[in-house]
């Protein structure tokens, strides 16, 4: 498989790795390569930094909502793009499964609530599945690209939606809950050392909120558990595809390895991998010297220069070829440290050559070992 | 020391470098790790994972003298077990964790989970168990948070050991002989921006003060002289255009990181492989340079 054919053939394509990899600028210039193959491509973006935004120039523009996005380089295509908003989007999901307004309410003004939808770990990503199980059924799109948050646990995104589950599904909240169902107001003997732990590390206030909150989610967890199944669904479904994108630092390259085996494990394949920011090598063939009419000493600086980087380019390359052996034959796409900033789409535009042109990575001459 | 910076810029390496800095003059030095990601181990050269108790590093620098390195890593999760033995709640703490109730608890009080980490270090410096705590901190947008985490929980809490907690470390984190932040970038656009930001919101939201700032991966050198002469379509000619619009590139973010921050500045080279030691000394030299 090409990555021209995983652009033309996925309906989804997921892009990971660590932060500050530029999965954002893979991300944004996978959509405009799509388009400009003639897909209806929306690219979601989680990250909290609106690099997106700025990478498309858009900075105030992106919402919970798709918008358009208007450029010679999205030919003969449409690209759009969105901000995920997490809280929005739970709130949407809320009303979905509730059984009226009152339990709307009772949730939305719930300070636990709010919690959930901006600290707790994995809602984000499972907040981000759903969205992209929104647009994935939205017919104005046919490829949905996500920018996946920088994670601890690479395998959040997948297991999210579980783990909110299980979370919202928890132990306690059912033992809280019989006493109040049974038309008692005495919490459950055994778990009154557990509730007393934790009323003196959070406080009572912030107890009671959790409680009324659990109160009022009962009844919706139906709802939410068919959902996640079938977002979890989507998530490994053949045409959704992984892209996992790293810089060639060790510690980015080692985080890219773990998170291929562990798609792996999960009984997924990585479609492909992008190694973004690596130092281009230079022809080092010897320059006629005769001609030269510079000091020796400007010519050895230029000479030493040229080494340098070529070292730098052959250091960056022996780096990541055990993780290219480890996601073969899935392929490879080098983007070049560029020497200007990636801030508009006409440079996310040169990125996006960069993925689809079909240069084979062994061309290059510091490769041919 | 707390340092902190966005991803990919080499905050786990400048962190080592620090306390290997720091053991080089002579002091104890603890290494706390935030991060569960095992990238402290290979740079400190450190053949077990960190845990939760202190683990000796060896250093081979006979430099060193007294100076020595431990380290350990500080999860929310074992310092919410260590919280809660400490506070007679030990019986309970185990059957706590096993049913996953920590994340309902770093719910309900959101902050809590960064409250205990930094807890945890405030105790230590307490102990006074090392003349310098080199911590390596989270990623920017979580750092601020972190810091953010006490003033939020110690009005949240009206009362009680987490109201206690979060005062005791507010009065840390308002010491800057006691603490202080380092943040660290790279000369790029992005990066710089976000440091910017973060440096604001550390020092106004938070109140803690900023140490020297580091700038990593500096071209050590300047705008090569391309004579005329030469073939254009050359590598040689390409690597020093490469080489030049890379370094006017970093000297403009220099420039407009100056103008956003009066803050003194540290500037790491590009090192292709990364040696602790040699980091160390370069960070040294570069100390003694602004004094």
């Amino acid at each position: 498989m090409t990555f021209n054919r995983i652009i033309d053939e996925s309906s989804i394509i997921i892009c990971c790795g660590s932060g500050g990899v530029g999965k954002t600028t893979a991300a944004a210039a996978i959509g405009i390569a799509a388009a400009q193959s003639g897909r209806r491509v929306v690219v979601v973006t989680i990250d909290p930094a609106k690099r997106l935004a700025d990478a498309l120039g858009l900075s105030d523009e992106l919402g919970n909502e798709p918008h358009r996005i208007d450029s010679s380089q999205t030919n003969p295509g449409e690209l759009w793009a969105m901000m995920l908003d997490t809280q929005a989007t739970f709130n949407e999901v809320v009303c979905t499964y509730s059984a009226d307004k009152e339990q709307v309410e009772r949730i939305m003004s719930n300070r636990f609530f709010h919690n959930i939808s901006n600290n707790l770990s994995g809602t984000q990503e499972y907040m981000a599945a759903e969205k992209l199980f929104q647009l994935h059924g939205d017919i104005r799109f046919n490829l949905v690209v996500i920018d996946t948050p920088p994670t601890r646990d690479a395998l959040n995104f997948l297991d999210a939606p579980s783990r909110l589950i299980r979370f919202l599904d928890h132990r306690l909240y059912r033992f809280l809950l019989t006493p109040a169902r049974s038309g008692l107001k005495v919490i459950a003997a055994a778990m009154q050392p557990f509730v007393r732990a934790i009323a003196r590390i959070v406080g009572a206030q912030a107890l009671d909120d959790a409680l009324a909150f659990f109160r009022a989610f009962d009844g919706m967890d139906e709802g939410f558990r068919q959902r996640a199944v079938e977002v979890v669904t989507l998530l490994r479904s053949p045409t959704t595809s992984y892209v996992v994108v790293t810089s060639p630092n060790l510690e980015t390259i080692d985080e890219a390895d773990f998170f291929v085996s562990k798609l792996h494990d999960e009984g997924l394949s990585t479609a492909a991998l992008i190694v973004n920011r690596i130092q281009p090598s230079f022809d080092n063939a010897a320059v006629d010297n005769t001609e030269h009419l510079g000091s020796v000493d400007e010519f050895s600086a230029l000479q030493l220069n040229l080494d340098e980087l070529n070292e730098r380019a052959r250091d960056q390359r022996l780096r990541v070829a055990g993780l290219i052996a480890h996601v073969a034959p899935a392929p490879v796409r080098f983007v070049p440290l560029l020497d200007h900033d990636v801030a508009n789409t006409d440079t996310l535009g040169i990125v996006a050559l960069h993925l689809v042109s079909d240069v084979p990575y062994s061309t290059d001459p510091i490769l041919d070992r | 020391m707390i340092v902190a910076g966005k991803g990919g810029v080499g905050k786990t390496t400048v962190s080592a470098g620090l306390a290997m800095a720091a053991a080089q003059i002579g002091l104890r030095v603890l290494f706390v790790e935030l991060d569960e990601k095992p990238g402290a181990e290979r740079i400190l050269s450190c053949s077990t994972p960190l845990g939760y108790e202190s683990t000796e590093i060896a250093l081979i620098d006979p430099q060193c003298g007294t100076g020595h390195i431990s380290a350990r890593r500080i999860t929310p999760q074992a310092a919410l077990s260590d919280y809660l033995d400490t506070h007679g709640l030990g019986r309970i703490s185990r059957r706590l964790m096993k049913s996953g109730i920590i994340d309902i608890i770093a719910t309900a009080a959101p902050g809590i989970d960064d409250l205990l980490v930094l807890g945890k270090i405030k105790a230590l410096e307490l102990e006074n168990v090392a003349d310098l705590i080199v911590v390596d901190g989270p990623a920017a947008g979580h750092a601020i948070s972190m810091l953010m985490a006490p003033r939020a929980l110690h009005q949240s809490v009206s009362a009680g050991p987490i109201h206690q907690q979060a005062e005791d470390i507010l009065e840390m984190l308002a010491d800057g002989l006691r603490c202080q932040v380092m943040l660290v970038t790279l000369p790029e656009t992005t990066p710089v921006n976000e440091l910017v930001e973060t440096a604001f919101a550390v020092e106004e939201e938070v109140g803690v003060q900023l140490a020297p700032l580091v700038i990593n991966n500096v071209e050590e050198h300047g705008v090569l002289s391309i004579p005329q002469s030469l073939n254009p379509q050359s590598g040689l000619v390409q690597a020093a255009q490469f080489h030049n619009s890379r370094v006017q590139l970093q000297t403009q973010e220099i420039a407009r990181l100056s103008q956003n921050l009066a803050l003194p500045k540290l500037t790491l080279p590009f090192f292709s492989a990364m040696h602790c030691e040699i980091l160390a000394a370069t960070l040294l030299d570069q100390i003694r340079l602004l004094q």
